[in-house]
């Protein structure tokens, strides 16, 4: 099962980290969050941009990709976009599968592949200015 | 009845003047799709909406041309985005796509920088 969520509110981690069948033996979950240092500038928040439509159709491509690929069994992406305070959550993955080997892999391939290909946008927001990042990390 | 006809077609030419029209009316149409425009719609994120200045604008181009074309076309009216050229990504009606991709009318194209979710 996927569940693809991209959301303004804040993400309620935990009811995101237990999703499973009784096949499965193991959940990996990832959490991004927003912190308050970046290239030692201090950063006060960030706004997530996203063009949603296609964000969603990419999170959903990316995600069978990897439940083809390692048989996880229930896969779970969720993405913020807006203002994300510091310390806050900007994506939740959860995986589960029935060995930890596949959800691990998985989970490691839905984020690496998300930061390279969803069309989602971070701004960072410092006492004076603010820059759009561009594949720097 | 006779009076209409005598109007339409003072000569007795009607077949032939119907032909003539047709004729013109042929060329005109072959005319107008050698210069006709579509109308797409043109979505900018992140860095590429500050420089273009909008987030959704509607262009009118010429019909049958790539994605490459209508990049330049945009990038003739705003500077900067020459300059971002090289960077950016493009998708048509939501799906990644080259610079060669035709367009068709009510197409919608997305122009963005890198992505930087996550």
């Amino acid at each position: 099962m996927i569940k693809i969520i991209l959301q303004k509110e804040p993400i309620d981690v935990a009811a995101h980290l237990d999703a499973a069948t009784d096949e499965d033996g193991a959940i990996v979950s990832f959490t991004g969050r927003a912190r308050c240092r970046s290239d030692n500038r201090e950063v006060r928040y960030l706004e997530y941009e996203a063009y949603e439509g296609m964000a969603e159709k990419e999170l959903r491509r990316i995600a069978r990709d990897a439940m083809e690929r390692w048989h996880a069994s229930t896969i779970t992406i969720v993405h913020r976009f807006g203002r994300v305070e510091i310390g806050e959550s900007s994506i939740v993955i959860s995986v589960s599968s029935a060995h930890r080997d596949e959800a691990f892999q998985s989970t490691r391939y839905i984020i690496d592949t998300i930061k390279k290909t969803v069309p989602i946008w971070k701004k960072e927001f410092y006492s004076d200015g603010s820059m759009w990042i561009s594949e720097r990390s | 009845m006779g009076e209409v006809q005598h109007l339409n077609d003072p000569f007795g030419l009607m077949p032939q003047s119907r032909l003539l029209r047709e004729t013109f009316e042929l060329q005109q149409l072959k005319n107008e799709r050698r210069t006709a425009t579509m109308r797409i719609t043109v979505k900018a994120f992140a860095s590429v909406k500050d420089i273009l200045g909008f987030n959704e604008r509607e262009f009118d181009l010429h019909s049958d041309i790539t994605v490459g074309d209508a990049v330049s076309h945009i990038s003739e009216k705003f500077d900067d985005l020459k300059a971002f050229e090289e960077n950016l990504l493009f998708a048509v009606n939501e799906e990644y796509c080259s610079g060669e991709r035709k367009l068709r009318e009510n197409d919608v194209l997305a122009l963005f920088p890198p992505v930087s979710g996550g």
